[in-house]
């Protein structure tokens, strides 16, 4: 397989031998003067063109020749404009964002034919500016909640933004925030994304055929990339909504040289319920989360530029009375410095260091106990990313990466006046990471384009550790192997190929297929379906064995009137190795070594999804359908049967409309419709020795009523001529009030052999009703 | 300590609840399956086999205590084998708490180590089959106590196991306390896939009455004056893998975080368990 792939990737090489000269330059917004990533480059009229990368820069080699250009990216005014290429030409181009003005919407221009020019299959582009006039619940705009009504992405339970990728588990998804991996995006519980919607500028999701840059997960890539700040002009942004309010500013340090964006969000639900709770029986508690995002730019030259982002987010829990009082902060911090570097017009460089962790922390005390409860996961990173581009429609990108990670298993110690318990707690986790990765894409003829990618990666579980053996019965320690610091406990490696290929098949129509093999090395093993704070990851290590996922897909794709409408069937079939869940009957414990209690099996998925998109206009949706099967086989579980996975739903439907009423208004709606999640239910009880035994005939076989919902939302926009722009967003969601199921519990009402009569009954616990919501957004 | 992960997991939902708007009974079809028999028998090395055979009842169904002599199935033609002699099982009837409850007993065929023993059924039209085997008897190497810290009365039982070198024994044992009967702990079986062939110490819980939560005080320790009995049983794989998954289902009941467990039994057309002892006394006694 190896050989295979190399050769693939040498052969474009021997064809780049001609005169050529090179196109290059960034891609930016006129307004801010923000680089802007993913932008497309394109030859009118062939099959050439390139993106830019994340950093905005674009880079195409051609024969010398006269050439028109279109230059686009989604939410701005296409660039079209011919130029003519004797030598190496410099261009920056600068995109205007699409004024909301309804003349706008005659402007016929060419429309970006990606969808069938690219080999790339299942990658979606989300400008989160796009996103502001989508329905949601409170009114807080969530990239995470907007990516689960693409097909082949699932939402968790009601509300939450834990997302499932083709049959894939929560912790698969890769979540990449300027680069630095978020290990929880989820505030209360998963509600909320850590990702605050003014500071993001866009993401970009992969489901398959991610390019070898991206690694470490076995079933998706959520790229996320913050604003960087308008190098122009100072302006600041919020909004004030029913449980949170934003505040966003951002300017020139230097003009057209550097800028900065601050931006801060922080919810008051609990200064608003506190009067009301206290007179619960919920009263002592708060709860309240926030995130800072910052970024700093500095542009040296057009070769030079150097970015420093970061990331902090807390979510606050704490509880107080008479008997016990504590405090649970947890969240995530990332910072990130980059330093872009162009050697010449067609190589650019990338250098990163990037500090990220996530920590969960529980301090109290209970009757003169004090006591403490960490845990949480430590990266530093570092790593060099190259984009070369020899020519028009070949794009290779190579690189090199590192991380050391510092896992912290959750860990308990204590003290009662003079007495300390525990004070160690459980030991630490060491590892390391790096991969080097190649990607290149190329037209092997003038139908069949193909981009491949190969990246070699390896992980070390790293001293000091121990390695306890028990003894089955008592639990006591019977034996064990101690390692010292930074020697190798275990070591694990792999290549990872991707390889896309695109068969144009007339001018609006294409073929792809791909295959995907990704490698994953750390873990988090989830026991309820479903993501809490003071859930671990867990490294790979003489316990734990890396995940893999292989994936296979093809897909046609067919774009409509002149590029407006773009559709696409694809199916796939995906193979996950190495999945790891909870052994049966296991409950949490303290201090426990928590890989002891996994089992590891095997899953599969495989499906259809449909999708039909509308991108410009004034009308612009999409609609998605899946048909999917997802299944496990653990033999330690359902008596080593195959069972459906928890969020195998056989049918998923979103379909998400806008629409551009005036110049001042916007509405739009969104529907979702899903098959019930798969649940186990007991179905019979008896008795053994006196105890009353729950029979569960299989895992997850039974399955929960259709999640369903309608949102609909209404944007007005003030005035432009204002110094201080304003709109307001009304929403409902869950506009017919349907009582989905967040969970269930059984209720029981009295005591085995001892109550003349014992009742069990199974509710139903729903989370949000209709739900009105009214945000107020400015800009200055 | 009383806090455990447990707490901050409810606290969490508690959180979570202050957004829920609604509970009420679930409005859908709740899973129905067909009532099953089950089995609960026995056969120890010099002891006749003993079935208790019952039937399941739907989850969602009122349990009645003055009608729990109904889920006892009366009337089955039970036959004990073990290759060679066979025994048809008679059904007596034991009064217990007012409750007549028919028990099937296998007079003058005796349970003998390394012998293996199939149970047939035939009930209702329906036919249940299982195999158990009585291994041979893993006497414990010795017995002994310990004082617990900062307590006058708690001690602490403590044996020495030498594992033969043979792998794939399994082990359960039962404790009693005085002239209380033989019970259990909460985690009464033990295998030898990580110990074996080697000689090791541990500690014996005290067994419990699961429907009595008094037992479960100070659990696992005996008392000072105690004298202590310990039924220790090998058994086979089979019927270590019904209690090792049983036991992990009683433990998370109750818990709204704990999976969902699927109890292996070895009983063929029916729920439950058909398991072999072979037991060896030890006994110890405490003073005061």
């Amino acid at each position: 397989m190896r050989l295979a792939t190399a050769a693939v990737l040498i052969v474009p090489m021997l064809a780049a031998g001609q005169q050529r000269v090179t196109l290059s330059g960034y891609i930016q917004d006129a307004a801010s003067g923000e680089r802007l990533a993913a932008a497309t480059v394109a030859i009118v009229g062939t099959s050439v063109g390139t993106y830019s990368n994340d950093y905005g820069f674009y880079s195409l080699s051609v024969v010398p020749g006269t050439y028109r250009l279109l230059v686009s990216y989604l939410g701005y005014e296409s660039l079209d404009t011919t130029v003519q290429l004797k030598a190496d030409l410099r261009l920056n181009v600068s995109l205007r964002p699409q004024a909301r003005q309804l003349q706008e919407l005659i402007v016929t221009s060419e429309r970006s034919e990606d969808n069938i020019v690219q080999a790339e299959m299942g990658r979606f582009e989300l400008p989160m500016e796009k996103l502001r006039t989508l329905p949601v619940v409170f009114g807080e705009q969530d990239l995470l909640k907007t990516i689960q009504l693409l097909p082949g992405v699932q939402g968790g339970t009601e509300g939450s933004t834990g997302y499932y990728v083709r049959g894939g588990g929560p912790d698969q998804n890769l979540i990449l925030l300027d680069e630095a991996t978020v290990y929880n995006a989820s505030h209360l519980l998963g509600f909320f994304s850590v990702f605050n919607s003014d500071a993001i500028l866009q993401a970009t999701l992969f489901k398959e055929g991610m390019p070898a840059n991206y690694g470490g997960r076995i079933s998706s890539v959520l790229d996320i990339t913050m604003k960087e700040g308008n190098s122009r002009q100072f302006h600041g942004t919020g909004g004030i909504g029913l449980i949170a309010s934003r505040l966003t500013l951002e300017g020139p340090l230097v003009k057209d040289r550097s800028s900065f964006i601050v931006s801060g969000r922080r919810t008051y639900v609990d200064v608003l319920l506190r009067p009301w709770l206290n007179t619960t029986d919920f009263a002592g508690t708060a709860y309240y989360f926030y995130d800072l995002n910052a970024k700093l730019n500095y542009r040296f030259s057009d070769k030079d530029r150097l970015y420093l982002s970061g990331y902090f987010g807390r979510d606050i829990f704490s509880f107080k009375d008479d008997f016990i009082s504590f405090s649970i902060p947890w969240g995530n911090t990332t910072t990130t410095l980059r330093w872009n570097h162009l050697f010449s017009d067609k190589l650019f460089m990338n250098a990163t260091a990037v500090y990220a962790d996530y920590q969960f922390s529980l301090t109290g005390n209970q009757e003169m106990v004090e006591f403490e409860v960490r845990s949480g996961i430590r990266d530093f990173h570092l790593k060099a990313d190259f984009d070369f581009y020899p020519a028009a429609d070949h794009h290779w990108q190579f690189g090199a990466l590192y991380t050391y990670h510092v896992f912290q298993p959750q860990s308990v110690s204590g003290r009662s006046g003079e007495t300390t318990f525990n004070p160690a707690g459980v030991d630490k986790r060491y590892a390391q990471e790096g991969a080097v990765y190649v990607h290149t894409q190329y037209d092997l003829t003038r139908r069949l384009r193909m981009s491949a990618g190969m990246r070699l990666s390896w992980f070390q579980q790293l001293g000091p550790a121990t390695l306890y053996r028990y003894d089955a019965f008592s639990g006591e320690v019977v034996d064990s192997t101690v390692y010292k610091r930074g020697q190798v406990v275990k070591s694990y490696g792999s290549p990872e190929p991707r390889l896309l290929l695109r068969y144009r098949l007339g001018a609006n129509d294409a073929l792809k297929a791909s295959y995907t093999l990704n490698q994953q090395y750390v873990h988090l093993v989830t026991n309820n379906g479903t993501t809490l704070p003071a859930d671990l990851w867990v490294p790979s290590g003489l316990l734990v064995k890396p995940q893999i996922g292989h994936q296979w897909a093809l897909g046609y794709f067919r774009n409509w009137l002149n590029n407006q409408l773009e559709s696409s069937a694809e199916i796939y079939y995906k193979k996950l190795l190495n999945q790891i869940e909870f052994r049966e009957g296991y409950t949490p414990r303290v201090n426990e070594v928590i890989e002891e209690n996994f089992v590891y099996g095997n899953g599969w998925s495989y499906g259809l999804e449909l999708y039909v998109a509308k991108k410009t206009g004034r009308y612009t949706g999409w609609a998605g359908y899946t048909l999917s099967y997802t299944r496990r086989r653990f033999p330690e579980l359902n008596e080593g049967r195959p069972f459906p996975y928890r969020f195998d739903r056989r049918h998923n439907l979103a379909v998400v409309a806008t629409a551009r009423l005036s110049d001042r208004w916007e509405i739009g709606a969104q529907f979702v419709y899903n098959t019930g999640i798969a649940y186990t239910l007991p179905k019979q009880k008896y008795f053994i020795e006196g105890n009353v035994i729950t029979f569960y005939e299989e895992l997850n076989g039974f399955r929960l009523p259709p999640y369903h919902r309608l949102d609909v939302s209404a944007t007005l926009r003030g005035k432009k001529s204002k110094p201080i722009q304003s709109d307001w967003t009304f929403g409902i969601y869950n506009v017919y009030n349907r009582q989905n199921v967040f969970f269930i519990y059984n209720e029981y009402e009295g005591i085995f052999l001892t109550d003349p009569t014992v009742t069990i009954k199974a509710k139903q616990v729903s989370l949000f009703p209709i739900i009105p919501s009214v945000t107020w957004n400015f800009r200055f | 300590m009383e806090f455990s992960f447990l707490n901050i997991r409810f606290y969490l939902l508690i959180a979570a609840g202050l957004l829920a708007s609604c509970t009420r009974e679930l409005d859908i079809e709740l899973p129905s399956s067909a009532t099953q028999l089950v089995v609960e028998g026995r056969i120890e090395t010099g002891s006749p086999p003993v079935v208790l055979l019952s039937r399941s009842s739907s989850f969602y169904d009122d349990f009645i205590l003055d009608s729990a002599a109904n889920y006892f199935v009366s009337g089955a033609h039970i036959v004990v084998s073990d290759g060679t002699d066979s025994v048809i099982l008679a059904e007596v009837f034991i009064d217990t708490a007012g409750v007549s409850i028919p028990v099937y007993v296998g007079f003058g065929f005796l349970g003998q180590e390394g012998k293996t023993y199939q149970l047939r059924i035939k009930v209702e039209g329906k036919v249940l089959r299982a195999v158990t085997s009585i291994p041979k008897a893993l006497p414990l190497d010795s017995l002994w106590w310990e004082t617990m810290p900062e307590s006058d009365t708690l001690v602490r039982l403590l044996c020495r196991f030498t594992d033969p070198p043979e792998p794939e024994n399994y082990v359960r044992y039962f404790t009693k306390r005085n002239a209380e009967p033989f019970m259990p702990g909460f985690n009464s079986v033990f295998e030898d896939d990580l110990v074996n062939g080697q000689s090791f110490d541990f500690p014996l819980d005290r067994g419990v009455d699961r429907n009595n939560p008094e037992t479960f005080e100070h659990y696992g320790l005996f008392y000072r004056g105690d004298t202590i009995t310990v039924k220790w049983c090998a058994i086979d794989a089979a019927h270590f893998e019904f209690w090792r998954t049983l036991e992990f289902e009683l433990g998370g009941q109750g818990s709204p975080f704990a999976a969902p467990v699927i109890i292996k039994s070895n009983i063929e057309g029916g729920l439950g368990i058909w398991g072999g002892y072979a037991p060896s006394y030890h006994q110890l006694i405490v003073p005061r």
